[in-house]
């Protein structure tokens, strides 16, 4: 599989599955589909270092697979006005592999294949 | 609350809160918002990281600025209306709580007092022991104190329907922010009772915790398989993001316990002792040392053969012994023995 960008050796890990009809949610900077808002911390932040977060995690998209956890995210004073809409997205196969990570039992890494399609995506406004 | 974060810095918002409130927040019935601006006490705290060292400082503001609020409508839940009992005994205790339900064929909310008695011993051997290996194998400051009962022993103190459900809590050692040590075994505990589909994986979590737990596992297993029990084990955390369910009925509890019985190595724990022989029985073929690590005296058996031409008192040895576990019967004491693999004198 070819992935949007480098990965480090061992990455994803091995207990990382193929989605099938997986639907989950990720916050967007834009009510649009763009490039921006599928990008990894990585990608956002070339020169971070990020504190007790492996560098393969760390290149991974988070998504939720409840909509309230991002709608609950998008109220807390640090994020407000800073979301304008949550993404519903269906990921299968081909769009790469996810692992349930960090201890909210909602949230999930998804290392992005490059022929995920940001376009499939339903976006849905935050009032 | 976390309120801003840069590269450099993050700030959190805190305020105290009665036990109740904390309880209708996580059950989903207290909003974010609610808690920040009316707390209990008009007081709001920062302070910026969440190591166990932290210093709070106290906002000198008689209301908190909406731009510390979070907005209306964040409520918090991650559990089902199910679990509330639990969650609310969690915060109750302010420590670990578990469920554990014992259901045999007759499935009508009574259990024999033995199997009881048995599957609660045998449950709180293997969380006894994954939590000692648990602590043994990570980096922990001042790591002798955890060793203390208190931080994995339970303490019975309801029952309630759902099979026939005790209801237990921990008295571990806990952090500023809720976390207890105790999590440590009930997180490893969830690994190895929970569903598997790749025996090699599975294999691999239990050689993380081989000796005492496994064998005691496979006790366990056993007696639900014999006894046709079913077994349900729920636990929660003040710190858990969700509560923790697992069940093993008797046609998962055989397919632990094939597993067990292909790999046998994994109920064996090799205890290692340094230290001087104390008394030395060629004959009957035991042997008693002075572990110098902890100041103890452990004695054991062996094959003569290994201890003829001994030194006692004066000279220091290592000893890698076979470590068992025999009694197990919920009115014994543990009787722990000793069997010694091999001996060699410390230079």
């Amino acid at each position: 599989m070819n992935w949007i960008e480098n990965l480090p050796e061992k990455c994803p890990p091995e207990v990382a599955f193929f989605p099938e009809k997986f639907k989950v949610f990720r916050l967007a900077t834009t009510e649009t589909a763009d490039e921006i808002n599928f990008q990894s911390q990585r990608a956002l932040k070339p020169n971070s270092k990020f504190k007790g977060v492996d560098e393969c995690v760390a290149r991974s998209i988070s998504v939720f697979n409840e909509i309230n956890k991002c709608l609950n995210m998008a109220k807390l004073p640090l994020y407000k006005n800073k979301w304008k809409a949550v993404l519903e997205i269906e990921l299968n196969e081909d769009d790469g592999l996810a692992l349930k990570t960090f201890k909210d039992p909602n949230h999930y890494s998804w290392w992005r294949s490059s022929n995920f399609d940001a376009n499939k995506s339903i976006i849905k406004r935050i009032e | 609350m976390l309120a801003s974060y840069d590269e450099e810095e993050a700030t959190f918002l805190a305020i105290q809160i009665s036990k109740n409130k904390l309880i209708s927040f996580l059950n989903g019935s207290l909003d974010l918002r609610n808690a920040f601006e009316n707390p209990e006490i008009k007081q709001w705290f920062t302070f910026n990281s969440i190591e166990d060292n932290l210093i709070a400082n106290t906002l000198d503001l008689d209301n908190l600025p909406n731009e510390f609020l979070p907005e209306a409508g964040f409520n918090f839940k991650n559990h089902e209306k199910t679990d509330d009992i639990i969650v609310n005994e969690t915060i109750e205790y302010s420590n670990a709580v578990v469920h554990l339900a014992i259901s045999d064929e007759q499935d009508n909310y009574s259990i024999e007092a033995d199997d009881l008695g048995d599957i609660m011993k045998l449950y709180q051997v293997i969380l006894e022991n994954t939590y000692k290996k648990e602590l043994f194998n990570r980096k922990v400051k001042d790591k002798k104190s955890y060793y203390l009962p208190e931080n994995y022993k339970l303490r019975a103190f309801a029952s309630s329907y759902s099979s026939f459900n005790v209801h237990l809590y921990s008295t571990s050692q806990t952090d500023l922010f809720g976390n207890a040590i105790i999590e440590l075994g009930l997180e490893k505990l969830n690994q190895i009772i929970a569903d598997f589909d790749n025996e090699d994986n599975y294999l691999e979590i239990l050689r993380s915790v081989k000796g005492h737990s496994v064998s005691t596992l496979k006790k366990l297993v056993k007696r639900i398989i014999d006894d046709n029990l079913v077994v349900k084990h729920k636990w929660y955390s003040p710190n858990q993001e969700k509560v923790h369910f697992s069940k093993i009925d008797s046609i998962k509890a055989k397919k632990i316990f094939d597993v067990l019985n292909s790999s046998e190595e994994l109920a064996e724990e090799i205890k290692e002792f340094i230290g001087y022989l104390v008394q030395i029985d060629v004959d009957k073929g035991t042997w008693r040392v002075y572990n110098l690590e902890d100041e103890t005296e452990y004695s054991g058996e062996s094959n003569p053969e290994f201890l003829q031409g001994l030194t006692v008192e004066t000279v220091n040895y290592k000893l890698l012994c076979t470590e068992t576990i025999e009694a197990m019967k919920v009115s014994e004491k543990e009787k722990v023995k000793y069997v010694l693999n091999s001996i060699e004198e410390m230079k």
